[in-house]
């Protein structure tokens, strides 16, 4: 597994398009989500969570609609399944280099956002937090939906109507968790919540997303 | 019974005798019922005459999920067995589900509009019905996706049991969350649960609404079984086609 994890993380490393790709829409979203509130500074503030939560999302969807597609068609998938290699083994490793080379340079923006959205530096914290802390969930329903749609053309409505039904709680919890950040600290019950989600979605997921793809490979 | 009636012509012997039967009882049961729920039985001391919409709001709730439940009872047997049937079945099952699930949340509306003066509130118990609904469309989106029947059916099954985790959201987000939502008064067997006046309207339209379902989802099923056995005579008839000498 470490093997294909480090072969994934290669080709991103040599062909950084899709990491870019998704940090641009990231930067984009929130210009335009800027532009939209008028730019008043208060407005700003207070949606600062919203947006960035939904930027991240929404890049997420674009990059891993077709996290697949590249080891489809190669034929790549055919031989390490001919190899004996699980279904589960190349859902996890797709994970982890999606978390590394998507979410990982987005969580690492989002302090500049937060200068960009005019909010303190103690509310930034929590937003990387809540992102941080969901992140399970978030990558572990992305790949669920694109095993789901491996091998199809023009995915990206259907990758969104898929995984945004699970999502919804995920957004819920991390913001009531970013609102009571402030006071309680980073140990409150939206965070709990949104751990308990990120748990039960790993669990969920991770044998779906295996089993779609075992399904395509059939 | 479900392996008996696995077999589809054995199916269709079955929903020739049973679907007539299913459209009776939901006529009877509509009539008894409607005229139970709008005229006979007395109005709410807090709700007024607007507890009427409960008659048709609760069932669909009701039905929406259970619908749910079916159509991963479906899924499973489609999972393990690959069966065609049961393909048909999840499928209606979904059609059926989507269609209640927009009347409850219809409903619910207008019910909620008369009783908190709102339309809509983000609650738990409004956001996880509506996000059932949303299920219901991506499930059946993924049925119409792919070119594949069969690998169809596999990845619809597996959303399927992806969304179960709804159903308890669903169940509990009134006790979870206290919203302007009402708590279960049904199921609720150390409360006071409903009066007599009110319970006998609303076990009818319960059972008019299950009774919809079975007529419903084995008409759609039949439907089903029939235009696969034409898609065969259909290509049976092309393969028969000969090419002759001039």
């Amino acid at each position: 597994m470490s093997a294909m994890l480090f072969r994934d993380l290669r080709i991103v490393y040599r062909d950084p398009r899709g990491w870019l790709a998704s940090l641009i829409f990231f930067a984009l979203f929130l210009s335009i989500f800027a532009i939209a509130l008028d730019g008043e500074p208060e407005r700003l503030a207070e949606n600062a969570a919203s947006a960035i939560w939904l930027g991240t999302i929404f890049s997420l969807m674009i990059s891993f609609e077709n996290i697949f597609d590249r080891d489809i068609q190669t034929g790549h998938f055919e031989q390490l399944s001919l190899s004996g290699i699980n279904a589960l083994s190349i859902v996890v490793s797709k994970m982890i280099t999606g978390f590394i080379t998507i979410l990982l340079p987005i969580l690492i923006v989002i302090p500049l956002a937060g200068i960009l959205f005019n909010t303190e530096p103690a509310a930034s914290a929590g937003i990387m937090m809540s992102v941080l802390f969901g992140a399970p969930a978030l990558i572990a329903y992305s790949i669920l939906s694109a095993a789901l749609l491996a091998g199809q053309r023009n995915t990206g409505f259907l990758m969104i109507l898929i995984s945004l039904p699970f999502i919804v709680p995920v957004i819920i919890f991390a913001l009531s968790g970013v609102a009571s950040y402030a006071e309680v600290g980073f140990w409150n019950t939206g965070f709990q919540a949104l751990c308990g989600i990120s748990i039960i979605a790993l669990t969920i997921s991770i044998p779906a997303a295996a089993a779609a793809l075992s399904t395509h490979l059939e | 019974m479900f392996s008996y009636l696995a077999n589809p012509q054995r199916f269709l012997k079955f929903a020739r005798i049973a679907s007539p039967v299913f459209l009776a009882l939901f006529l009877i049961t509509l009539t008894l019922g409607l005229w139970q729920a709008l005229i006979a039985s007395p109005a709410d001391v807090k709700h007024k005459e607007a507890v009427r919409i409960m008659y048709v709001h609760v069932p669909a709730a009701y039905m929406a999920m259970l619908c749910y439940l079916a159509l991963t009872i479906a899924s499973f047997i489609s999972y393990v067995w690959r069966h065609n049937l049961a393909d048909y079945g999840a499928r209606a099952f979904a059609r059926i589900g989507l269609v209640f699930t927009g009347l409850c949340l219809i409903t619910g509306s207008i019910w909620g509009r008369t009783a908190w003066l709102t339309w809509w509130q983000w609650d738990g118990r409004m956001t996880s019905v509506l996000v059932l609904f949303f299920i219901y469309i991506a499930y059946l989106l993924i049925w119409s996706m792919s070119e594949d029947k069969k690998k169809a059916a596999r990845y619809a099954a597996l959303f399927a049991f992806v969304g179960l985790i709804n159903i308890p959201i669903i169940k509990y987000s009134v006790d979870w969350w206290h919203s302007l939502h009402q708590g279960a008064t049904f199921s609720d067997f150390d409360g006071e649960g409903l009066s007599t006046g009110h319970l006998i309207p609303f076990l009818l339209m319960c059972a008019n609404y299950t009774f919809l379902f079975f007529w419903l989802s084995i008409e759609q099923v039949k439907t089903d079984i029939k235009s696969a056995q034409k898609n065969r005579s259909f290509k049976k008839d092309q393969s028969n086609i000969k090419i002759e000498a001039y």
